[in-house]
């Protein structure tokens, strides 16, 4: 499993990630931290003009390899899908993104965190309206 | 020989295969694994004498009995206490949590101060941090320097300023491995006694299972410990408490109910004057009261003066083998308080990869079958103290070996080819 998570392709992601750094101008803010391990992702989502659609999002974050890898590759498939896409986006679908067949419990943590913190953002920013 | 083939042989868990390597069990500040006499000695306690404790007239009550009562004699004994001093508990998060039920509760007031400090397991730090805020005391930490260890300029400065009743301290630090002086702690608190007394608590979670202890020459008033990471199965510790405090009445019961009591009348109820009763209510773990007196049993025929010994030497073969390698940063003492005195470190080597997340660092040890941990090993105030956001520990016991240190050195060798 673990040989399958640390495929090149996965650090070399995490290393050099999309989307990297706040974005300006950006309707929400949000943070997530995974209290398990002191891993910490920010995003920042740019909405279009009926506040149903993601057109825009940058991040920042500390974490492992999975976490920062996950994020990055989540950053550039949510642009443009609409909020409700967003929601139903799952721990299967990352799996998938990230080529991985199998993934422990603890490390679905770190596979999940900036999924967490998109919906949590986009979740915030329904309640306000 | 301590870590040999044959000690190995005897737990046998390790015997195991992970990923299709051998196990290389490098995780037991967290939990140590069990000799076959421990599993033995529950599996037989099931098997033979299970039976509730007391007031049965019948022969498995009788005998039941008899292996509480000579399991609770030797492992009172192997902490060098009177058996009334020692109050079983879960674990040593639960024995600190009865002294501030059964003492702090008790004795503190508005205005008291609570000393403890910033290495800190979260066992020895939020219980204080919540007895602070239900009686009014004062929570204080003494802070630590750069290699990890206890400032005791500033408990001494902390004894004399402030109105302490409570230092609460860790014996051996489990991220950083610092072995606090005592007999240096003790001096202080002495110099600093007042008309009310200042008691002395020791977090024992990862010195029992490294270090001779001697309950009646360490004299502290209480001293905490887990049985799981001492050879003995999960759900079983203990509270060691001075019995002066037991007999005067200072310590008092936590918990109330069967077993406890002299006689219930609707309108009162009186406790009983035995101290092993009157802290024992409902029914124990007989069985894992059994298991822990087992492996004291074991342990003591491994002498802990050897037990310490072996683990020294694992400590400082760790430190050297991992200072060469040069994404890896050692956190802890590394060099000996004074010259001329050994390391005051024990039980564990904990670091930080500079190129990958501690997370990472585990996961890619455990494809090479070596369990080790990561995070912030429950001490948060000490990992946010240094800046540490996850820190990577490898850890022993008296079935590890040299051989173990390098299996882990060349896992992290690996971890240097995927993140070069």
């Amino acid at each position: 499993m673990s040989d399958d998570l640390y495929r090149e392709t996965i650090v070399t992601e995490a290393r050099h990630p999309q989307n990297y750094g706040p974005l300006e101008g950006a309707d929400i803010n949000q943070s997530y931290v995974n209290p398990s391990c002191g891993d910490s992702i920010n995003v920042y989502v740019k909405l279009d003009s009926a506040k149903k659609k993601i057109i825009d999002l940058g991040w920042e974050g500390n974490g492992c390899v999975v976490s920062m890898a996950s994020m990055s590759f989540l950053s550039a498939k949510v642009k443009g899908m609409s909020l409700e896409e967003v929601n139903q986006l799952t721990s299967d679908d990352l799996q998938r993104i990230l080529g991985v067949e199998e993934i422990t419990p603890s490390r679905e943590k770190c596979m999940m965190m900036g999924l967490m913190a998109i919906q949590k953002a986009v979740s915030v920013d329904s309640s306000v309206k | 020989m301590l870590g040999s083939q044959m000690i190995k042989s005897q737990f046998p868990i390790l015997s195991r295969r992970v990923n299709d390597k051998p196990l290389v069990y490098l995780d037991n500040a967290a939990t140590s694994q069990k000799p076959q006499v421990v599993i033995d000695a529950i599996s037989n306690y099931y098997t033979q004498h299970n039976s509730n404790v007391h007031r049965g007239v019948h022969r498995l009550s009788d005998e039941s009995t008899r292996v509480f009562e000579e399991s609770r004699n030797s492992i009172a004994s192997f902490f060098g206490a009177e058996s009334e001093e020692l109050i079983v508990t879960r674990n040593a998060t639960e024995a600190i949590n009865g002294v501030a039920y059964g003492w702090a509760a008790q004795n503190l007031q508005a205005g008291d101060v609570i000393v403890t400090s910033l290495m800190e397991h979260h066992a020895n730090f939020v219980v204080w941090q919540e007895v602070a805020k239900r009686t009014g005391a004062k929570l204080e930490f003494v802070g630590v320097d750069d290699q990890g260890r206890l400032k005791l300029d500033e408990l001494r400065q902390k004894l004399e300023t402030s109105p302490v009743k409570l230092v609460a301290l860790v014996h051996v630090s489990n991220t950083t491995g610092t072995v606090n002086p005592i007999k240096k702690i003790k001096k202080i608190i002495a110099n600093n006694q007042k008309e009310t007394p200042i008691r002395l608590l020791l977090d024992g979670a990862q010195s029992a299972p490294h270090m001779p202890i001697n309950f009646k020459q360490l004299d502290v008033d209480f001293y905490v410990f887990s049985g799981h990471k001492m050879l003995a199965p999960m759900g079983v510790g203990g509270l060691l408490v001075k019995k002066e405090l037991l007999e005067s009445g200072e310590m008092k019961p936590w918990l109330f109910g069967g077993g406890m009591i002299f006689s219930v009348l609707p309108e009162a109820t009186e406790y009983n004057p035995d101290l092993v009763e009157r802290f024992t209510a409902g029914t124990p773990d007989v069985a894992s009261i059994v298991g822990l007196a087992a492996a004291c049993e074991y342990l003591k025929t491994l002498e802990m003066r050897k037990v310490e010994q072996h683990d020294r030497e694992l400590v400082l073969y760790a430190i050297e083998k991992l200072s060469r390698i040069p994404e890896v940063k050692i956190i802890g003492p590394v060099t000996p308080a004074q010259a001329g005195q050994s390391l005051d470190r024990l039980g564990s080597v904990a670091f930080i990869h500079q190129t990958a997340h501690a997370h990472d660092v585990s996961q890619i040890l455990d494809s090479e079958g070596v369990a080790v941990r990561s995070g912030h090993h429950c001490t948060m105030p000490l990992h946010t103290h240094f800046g540490w956001q996850a820190t990577t520990r490898a850890s022993f016991s008296v079935y590890s070996s040299k051989t173990d240190v390098d299996a882990l050195v060349k896992g992290l060798e690996k971890i240097s080819q995927v993140f070069k």
